[in-house]
C-alpha cells in the first residue's frame, strides 16, 4: 500500500516538475537546469534533535498488587486470592510469572523477634497485598527523552506532505506509586534506558508568517516500535500507533535553509498482554522540544568560476559545456538575491572584538 | 536574537509544564504547638522545662536519691495519657494490676515521645510531660486522637531493672510454673522428666514419635509443625492457635533465625512425630516486644506497620509456652 502510494506521488510530482519547466523562462532562453536538481529542490529535508519528557504511566485497575522484600507482582482480582499464589512481574516490559508467594506476616508469632521495632523500615518492606481497585493504584514517572528526527516533505503552497523517521532514547527511572508511597516501593523496570523507533507520515500547514519566521502546524501519524527491552510479542495488535501534534517554528535564513524549533506533544500508548489473559494499558505520551535545521537542495549550483563574484542568482556560460546555465552567488544559508546589506546586517567593525577597535579594518 | 529569546521562552514554558507542582512548604506544626503548650503550662502555673525535641515537662514528685536509669533501662510504670484540650485516652494505676514494663531507649515504645520522656525519670518519681505531635501520634487521626494532637503524659516510675534482673525473674517464673502444673508428675506426663536446657528453656516430651530412632532436625531442614502458644497460667486462652491443627501446619526452615530462638532450641531436642512442651524465657522469645500507649491501639499500630504483629499478642518480657508437634522433617 505504502509502495503504491509512494510511486503515485513520485509520478505526480515528476509530471508537475516537467510541466512547470516547459512553461517557464528557462526554456524560452535555453538556460539549462538539471532536472534532478529541480526535482529534488521541491523537497525539504529536516534534521532535528532536542529534549523531551515521556510520561510512563499505567493503572493497575483489575489487579491485586503484591509486594515483599524480593519484588512486586500483580494478579487479576476477579477471583479470590488463595494463600499461596503466583503473580506476574515485569508487567511494563515483559510479563512473566513471579516467584510463588505464601501470604504470611513475617512478624507474627512465632517469627523472629525484631530489634528496634517501632517504625522499623523492615515492617514496611515486608509483605503488602492490596486490591489495586480499592486504592486506585497506578505507577508513573517522566523519563528524559532525546529525540533525533529525520524527515522529508514536499511543499504544496502552504501545505506540506512527507515521511519521517525518529529515534528516541529514553532514560528510564523507576515508576512512582500514586498512593501509599510510604509502603509501596517504586516499580523498577530493570533497565536504565530504552529506545523507540518511529516511522511516520506527516502533514502540515503554514498558518502564520512574520518577516523571516513561519509557523507550521504539523501532524505526524505512524508506528512507534519499542526497543528490545520491551517484549513486542506481548504487545497487542495495532498498539504501535502514535500521533504527534506540533508547531514547527522556522526561521528562514534563506530560500534553502531554515532553523527550526518544534515543540510537540506525542500521543502514544500500548497494551501489554499478561499470560493470564488480561492486559494492561501503558500510556507513553510525551512533551518534546526539538531544535534543528531544514534545507532544500538548491536547484542551481554555485558559480564554478572563482572570479565570478556576482552576489545574485545569474546566468553564465558553462566553461565546460558552453551552455547557458543559472548559478548562485551565495552559500545556501544566505539569501540568494539579497538587498544591499541583507546578508551582512551587522557590519564587520561591530562584530566580536572589533567593537573595541578604533579601526578594525 | 529574536529567535534565541523565542526559543528560551518556549523551553522555559515546556520545562515548567513538565515539572510536577511541588508541595507547598509544610506548616511547621511544632512551632505553632509550642505556643499552645506554653499557654497551657502558664495557665496551670507550673515551673516547666523543655528539652531539645520540644517536650515540655515538670515534676509532680521528685526522688533525688532514687535509682537512676544508669542502673538499667527496663522500667515499670503507671501512667495516664490524654490529649491536650481533648479526651483522656487511658489511665493505668495500681488498681489495674502490675505496672507496665517497658524497655527505655530501645525504640520499643510508641509514641516515641513517651520513650524519650521516661528517660528523664528516676525510680519513685512522678512527672508530667507535654509531648508535641511530632513525637506523639503525628498524622494518626481517630475520634479520640485528632490529627497532630499534643499529648499530656503523666507517668509514675515504680521500678528500674536491667535485663539480668529480668532473666532471673524469668527463671523463677519458669520453675514456679513447672511446679504448679506438676511437669514432674509421671502419671499425667508419663514419658520422662522435664529437661532444663542450658539456655533456660524447659523441654518436656508429651507424646512419643513414630520410633525412638526417628530423625531429628538439622540446620536448614524444612520442618512442618503444629503448635499452640500461650502464656503461663493462660492455657485456656492461647494467644496463637493459627497453626494448631494438622490442616494448617506451620512450615519453616530450622535453625536459620526464621523463628524465635527458644522455639528452635526446643525443637532441636525433638524427633519426628513427637509432641513436646517448651517453656522459654522472654530473652529467647520476644524480649522487650513493643508497647503502645495506650495499649488498645496496638492492633491499629500493627496495621499501620508501626509495630510488629507479635507485639499485639506478646507483651514485654513474657515467658512463653509452646506445645509443639513435629510432623515432618524435609
Amino acid at each position: 500500500m505504502i509502495k503504491r502510494f509512494s510511486l503515485l506521488l513520485i509520478i505526480i510530482l515528476s509530471a508537475q516538475v516537467l510541466f512547470a519547466q516547459s512553461q517557464d523562462i528557462y526554456e524560452k532562453y535555453g538556460i539549462y537546469r538539471s532536472p534532478f536538481r529541480v526535482f529534488i529542490n521541491k523537497f525539504s529535508w529536516t534534521l532535528t534533535t532536542g529534549y523531551g519528557l515521556t510520561n510512563y504511566k499505567h493503572n493497575l485497575a483489575g489487579y491485586y498488587f503484591y509486594q515483599d522484600n524480593f519484588g512486586q507482582q500483580i494478579l487479576r482480582n476477579d477471583q479470590e486470592l488463595p494463600t499461596v499464589f503466583t503473580g506476574y512481574t515485569n508487567w511494563v516490559s515483559d510479563p512473566i510469572p513471579g516467584a510463588e508467594v505464601t501470604i504470611e506476616d513475617r512478624f507474627e508469632v512465632p517469627y523472629q523477634y525484631l530489634p528496634n521495632p517501632v517504625n522499623n523500615p523492615d515492617l514496611r518492606n515486608d509483605q503488602y497485598l492490596v486490591d489495586a481497585d480499592s486504592i486506585d493504584l497506578s505507577f508513573a514517572n517522566q523519563m528524559a527523552t532525546i529525540p533525533i528526527l529525520l524527515s522529508v516533505h514536499y511543499n504544496i503552497k502552504d501545505w506540506r506532505l512527507g515521511l519521517g523517521f525518529q529515534y528516541e532514547k529514553h532514560f528510564i527511572k523507576s515508576l512512582e506509586p500514586s498512593v501509599n508511597q510510604s509502603v509501596i516501593r517504586n516499580y523498577d523496570m530493570g533497565f536504565k534506558s530504552s529506545r523507540r523507533i518511529k516511522w511516520f507520515g506527516l502533514v502540515g500547514y503554514k498558518f502564520y508568517e512574520y518577516w523571516d519566521y513561519s509557523f507550521n502546524a504539523e501532524l505526524q501519524v505512524g508506528a512507534s516500535n519499542p526497543g528490545p527491552q520491551i517484549n513486542t510479542s506481548a504487545i497487542g495488535i495495532g498498539q504501535k500507533l502514535f500521533v504527534n501534534l506540533g508547531v514547527s517554528m522556522e526561521r528562514n535564513l534563506s530560500e534553502y535553509f531554515r532553523i527550526i524549533v518544534r515543540p510537540s506533544y506525542d500521543f502514544k500508548r500500548y497494551t501489554i498482554n499478561i499470560p493470564d489473559g488480561t492486559d494492561i494499558r501503558h500510556n507513553n505520551s510525551a512533551w518534546l522540544l526539538s531544535v534543528g535545521v531544514s534545507l532544500n537542495f538548491p536547484e542551481i549550483p554555485r558559480s564554478p568560476m572563482e572570479s565570478d563574484h556576482v552576489q545574485l542568482k545569474h546566468v553564465i556560460t558553462d566553461p565546460k559545456s558552453g551552455k547557458l546555465m543559472e548559478v548562485r552567488g551565495q552559500p545556501i544559508w544566505k539569501k540568494q538575491n539579497p538587498k544591499v546589506g541583507e546578508n551582512h546586517r551587522k557590519l564587520w567593525r561591530y562584530k566580536w572584538r572589533n567593537k573595541r577597535k578604533i579601526d578594525p579594518y | 536574537m529574536r529567535l534565541f529569546v523565542f526559543c528560551a521562552i518556549v523551553a522555559v514554558l515546556l520545562l515548567e509544564s513538565s515539572c510536577g507542582g511541588d508541595d507547598p512548604t509544610p506548616e511547621r506544626v511544632n512551632d505553632s504547638q509550642d505556643s499552645l503548650i506554653i499557654r497551657h503550662l502558664d495557665s496551670i502555673g507550673v515551673d516547666y522545662q523543655v528539652d531539645t525535641t520540644g517536650i515540655y515537662y515538670y515534676p509532680i514528685e521528685l526522688n533525688p536519691t532514687g535509682k537512676s536509669q544508669a542502673d538499667g533501662n527496663v522500667l515499670s510504670v503507671y501512667y495516664s495519657l490524654e490529649v491536650l484540650g481533648g479526651q483522656l485516652l487511658n489511665t493505668y494505676d495500681s488498681a489495674d494490676g502490675d505496672p507496665i514494663r517497658v524497655k527505655q531507649g530501645a525504640n520499643a515504645i510508641y509514641p516515641i515521645g513517651v520513650d524519650r520522656s521516661l528517660s528523664f525519670m528516676k525510680e519513685g518519681e512522678e512527672w508530667v510531660f507535654i509531648i508535641p505531635s511530632k513525637y506523639g501520634f503525628e498524622d494518626y487521626n481517630s475520634a479520640l486522637i485528632p490529627e497532630n494532637s499534643i499529648l499530656v503524659f503523666h507517668p509514675t516510675l515504680e521500678q528500674i531493672q536491667n535485663e539480668t534482673d529480668i532473666q532471673g525473674e524469668d527463671n523463677m517464673k519458669i520453675i514456679a510454673y513447672s511446679d504448679s502444673v506438676n511437669l514432674t508428675d509421671t502419671v499425667n506426663y508419663p514419658l520422662n522428666q522435664p529437661e532444663f536446657l542450658t539456655n533456660g528453656t524447659i523441654f518436656k516430651r508429651l507424646a512419643a514419635g513414630s520410633s525412638p530412632n526417628a530423625p531429628q532436625p538439622e540446620t536448614g531442614d524444612t520442618l512442618t509443625i503444629t503448635y499452640t502458644a500461650y502464656l503461663p497460667y493462660q492455657k485456656n486462652e492461647p494467644f496463637d492457635l493459627k497453626h494448631a491443627s494438622n490442616a494448617n501446619p506451620f512450615v519453616y526452615s530450622f535453625n536459620t533465625n526464621e523463628v524465635i530462638t527458644g522455639l528452635d532450641a526446643g525443637i532441636a531436642n525433638m524427633r519426628q512425630g513427637e509432641t513436646a512442651l517448651l517453656v522459654m524465657p522472654s530473652l529467647l522469645g520476644y524480649r522487650e516486644s513493643a508497647v503502645v500507649f495506650p495499649d488498645y491501639l496496638s492492633e491499629e499500630m500493627v496495621d499501620r506497620n508501626t509495630i510488629p504483629a507479635y507485639a499485639s499478642d506478646v507483651g514485654p518480657y513474657e515467658v512463653l509456652i509452646f506445645e509443639v508437634s513435629l510432623l515432618q522433617i524435609n
